[in-house]
């Protein structure tokens, strides 16, 4: 048993930062989060990290989940558009629900040569989708995966309407009223693991914010003075950070392994039950920590200047997306009644 | 990253499991506390004759040479079963490892490893509890202790579990002046048979007596039990804490993973195995202790590089959220028929878990080690 990065995954880690600081708005930029311009799609294609978890004979790196989740980790840390973990570690995922073998590939070779690439959920941010459709972290020209009779399909030229969101980072596009049922879908082992991969992604994107509205709150209280001392020194403000301490280590401690046994496990059900419980607990924790980082700032965490909003608003997006934490705990009390 | 076993780790495993299989005791703990201590210890020795005591203790002083993980296996296993892992005197051990003398090394590990001596922790006061430093039960100098003289111990000790048990104490004393704060403390082996020594034990909100008073009235302690140097027993005590995290946390997993599955039994008598409110709470909980286990896996996965330090404390703080978040989920689903009848033992977990944010080192004592040692916060 080894619940640690190796040394490559730590280098890694550090160009996964560089990458995803350059790739972002400048922290103080307002509009045009979601936007990835050209600048930033000269480093993504440089680098080549959109084909990270693309197969290396289809083009891509042929990383594993791990190092996905380490890149999911630095793009919420960053607040980087929610478009580049929807194409890079997203869609990836979902390519085995394409029916269609030669679609799948060309799908897989366009992501790793910088084609960006997005999935359909429901209006509820949720998949399988119902009702309506919504291209999740969609940007111009992007590839949707949309359902399909047996599946999804890729659709080149969609017909899309593009709507802001209040996370800053994420822009979805509707794809109008959806004629077919996915709930069948669901219960197939692909999806399920699809779904898992979801998960953990997005839980990783949770993890990066949450830590980053940490650091900046304790980074504040160590400031601060009121009183004639540091607003750090006093326990009702330690107690709160040590709090958020506690959220953003467990939340590590789940997403990781939960990427790791979607990995290494020899049982699918299990990774499955571990991906959907660091969802709910990541989603909820997040809230939580940009919640207390506000608190910590005080009348100046109520400014649009402050930082943190921007975190919480991404959080809360966020702990919707994919599977939200009412329908992780519905899941789970599925998964648990069989065994 | 892989949290598989790897292949000696899977042999360790399989081999304990084969030999459990044949050997675990297969009825229920008897309810009796002398009785209960009594199995707890004929199963020790047989955990101690196969092998399976001091893993982690080096071979040398009749350890295993091995790591935390295969600690963590043992646990595990044992507590699959509902058995005990025997009995846990890891963190002395550890201190005794760490800093006691070769001479003291001889004459109290093979105890330690077999049972055969039981031993309590003589750490807080009723005016020293999370103010440890301010501890003042005395020890004065008296050359006519022994060969080479030693100290006159006097004081009170608090909530030292199991002295009514125990054979020896692993005890903080002030050697220096009350002023000198942690400088002036010093850890002693107290031999429990020495003179001026009483034990009364305390009746917990439980009912039960699993800690006790303890008070020393010139107890002779000579000097061949001084662990360590003078005046450093304070930092001896802080790394025996840090070792309270470890392999055993795993042991909690299990307990609360099977609290969890008997939760969902409940529900399930009670016509609530499809009510969706009551499934999703169970369902809040079961994620709680899935979080636990993987963030005590990545704990002693760090164990292996590098010593414990103030990050355990997040260990201990989530470890107290599961388990009183659980016990309060069990508590509403049961209502009042936990106070009536308690024979699930519900109502007494529930109690017991209230000491979860207490003992140990109190949450807001763990708070603090987060803010000022892990965050930099000022003290």
């Amino acid at each position: 048993m080894h619940f640690g990065f190796t040394e490559e995954q730590q280098a890694f880690g550090s160009l996964a930062r560089k990458v995803a600081t350059d790739i972002s708005p400048a922290s103080d930029s307002e509009s045009d989060r979601f936007q990835v311009g050209p600048d930033a799609q000269k480093v993504l294609s440089e680098t080549g990290l959109l084909g990270l978890l693309i197969p290396e004979d289809q083009g891509g790196s042929g990383a594993t989940l791990i190092e996905g989740a380490i890149f999911a980790e630095e793009l919420g840390r960053a607040l980087a558009p929610a478009s580049v973990a929807s194409s890079a570690l997203i869609s990836p995922a979902a390519l085995p629900l394409l029916c269609d073998v030669s679609t799948r590939n060309e799908v897989a070779t366009a992501i790793a040569q910088g084609q960006f690439c997005s999935v359909v959920v429901g209006s509820d941010l949720t998949w399988p989708p119902r009702g309506e459709g919504f291209a999740w972290g969609w940007q111009p020209d992007a590839i949707v995966l949309e359902p399909d009779a047996r599946g999804l399909r890729p659709n080149r030229e969609p017909k899309c309407t593009a709507t802001a969101t209040q996370d800053l980072t994420l822009r979805i596009a509707s794809v109008g009223p959806l004629t077919l049922s996915t709930d069948d879908l669901a219960d197939s082992e692909i999806a399920q693991h699809f779904q898992a991969t979801a998960n953990v992604i997005a839980s990783c994107l949770l993890l990066g914010g949450m830590r980053a509205a940490l650091e900046l709150a304790v980074a504040y209280a160590k400031e601060r003075e009121q009183f004639g001392a540091k607003i750090g020194g006093f326990q009702a403000i330690k107690h709160i950070c040590a709090d958020m301490l506690v959220d953003v280590e467990s939340s590590h401690s789940i997403a990781y392994g939960a990427a790791a046994m979607l990995t290494h496990s020899s049982e699918p059900l299990t990774a499955i039950r571990s991906a959907a419980i660091a969802k709910s607990w990541c989603g909820d924790a997040a809230v939580r920590v940009c919640e207390s980082a506000i608190q910590v700032y005080g009348g100046i965490g109520f400014t649009w200047e402050c930082p943190v909003h921007r975190y919480l608003r991404s959080a809360l997006a966020l702990r919707s997306s994919f599977m939200n934490t009412a329908q992780s705990m519905d899941f789970l009390s599925r998964l648990d009644q069989w065994t | 990253m892989d949290l598989n076993d790897s292949p000696e780790e899977a042999q360790f495993r399989a081999d304990l499991r084969a030999w459990l299989e044949a050997n675990a005791p297969r009825e229920a703990p008897p309810s009796n506390p002398e009785e209960q201590r009594s199995a707890i210890v004929a199963w020790h020795r047989k955990l101690n004759e196969a092998g399976y005591t001091g893993l982690s203790w080096p071979i040398e002083v009749g350890g295993k040479g091995l790591g935390p993980l295969e600690e963590a296996i043992l646990v595990q296993e044992v507590e699959r079963l509902g058995v005990s892992s025997g009995l846990n005197y890891g963190f002395i051990a550890r201190a005794m490892l760490l800093f006691a003398t070769p001479e003291q090394q001889r004459r109290y590990l093979p105890g330690l490893l077999s049972g055969s001596e039981f031993w309590c922790q003589g750490f807080s006061e009723p005016d020293a509890g999370s103010d440890l430093a301010s501890l003042r039960t005395r020890a004065v100098a008296d050359p006519t202790i022994g060969e080479t003289g030693g100290y006159r111990i006097t004081g009170q000790k608090t909530w030292t579990s199991g002295a009514q048990f125990a054979d020896l104490c692993l005890c903080l004393v002030r050697t220096g002046e009350i002023e000198d704060r942690h400088r002036g403390i010093s850890a002693v082996i107290i031999d429990m048979q020495s003179p001026g020594i009483d034990v009364r034990p305390i009746r917990t909100i439980r009912g039960d007596t699993e800690f006790c008073e303890v008070f020393f009235e010139g107890t002779p302690v000579p000097n061949e039990n001084l662990v360590g140097k003078p005046g450093e027993g304070w930092n001896y005590a802080l790394v025996t804490l840090t070792y309270e995290r470890g392999p055993a946390d795993i042991g909690f997993v299990s307990k609360y993973l099977s609290m969890v599955q008997r939760l969902r039994k409940e529900a399930a008598l009670r016509g609530l195995g499809t009510d969706n409110a009551v499934q999703r709470e169970i369902s809040r909980v079961a994620a709680g202790v899935e979080v636990l286990r993987l963030h005590v896996l990545r704990s002693l996965s760090m164990r292996l590089e590098r010593a414990p330090g103030a990050e355990g404390s997040v260990d201990k703080l989530l470890m107290a959220r599961v388990e009183q978040d659980l016990l309060h989920v069990a508590m509403d689903l049961l209502g009042s028929e936990a106070l009536v009848d308690d024979r699930g033992r519900w109502f007494s977990d529930y109690l017991y878990s209230r000491a979860a944010t207490i003992y140990g080192g109190s949450a807001q004592i763990q708070r603090n080690v987060l803010a000022e040692r892990c965050l930099g916060l000022p003290r």
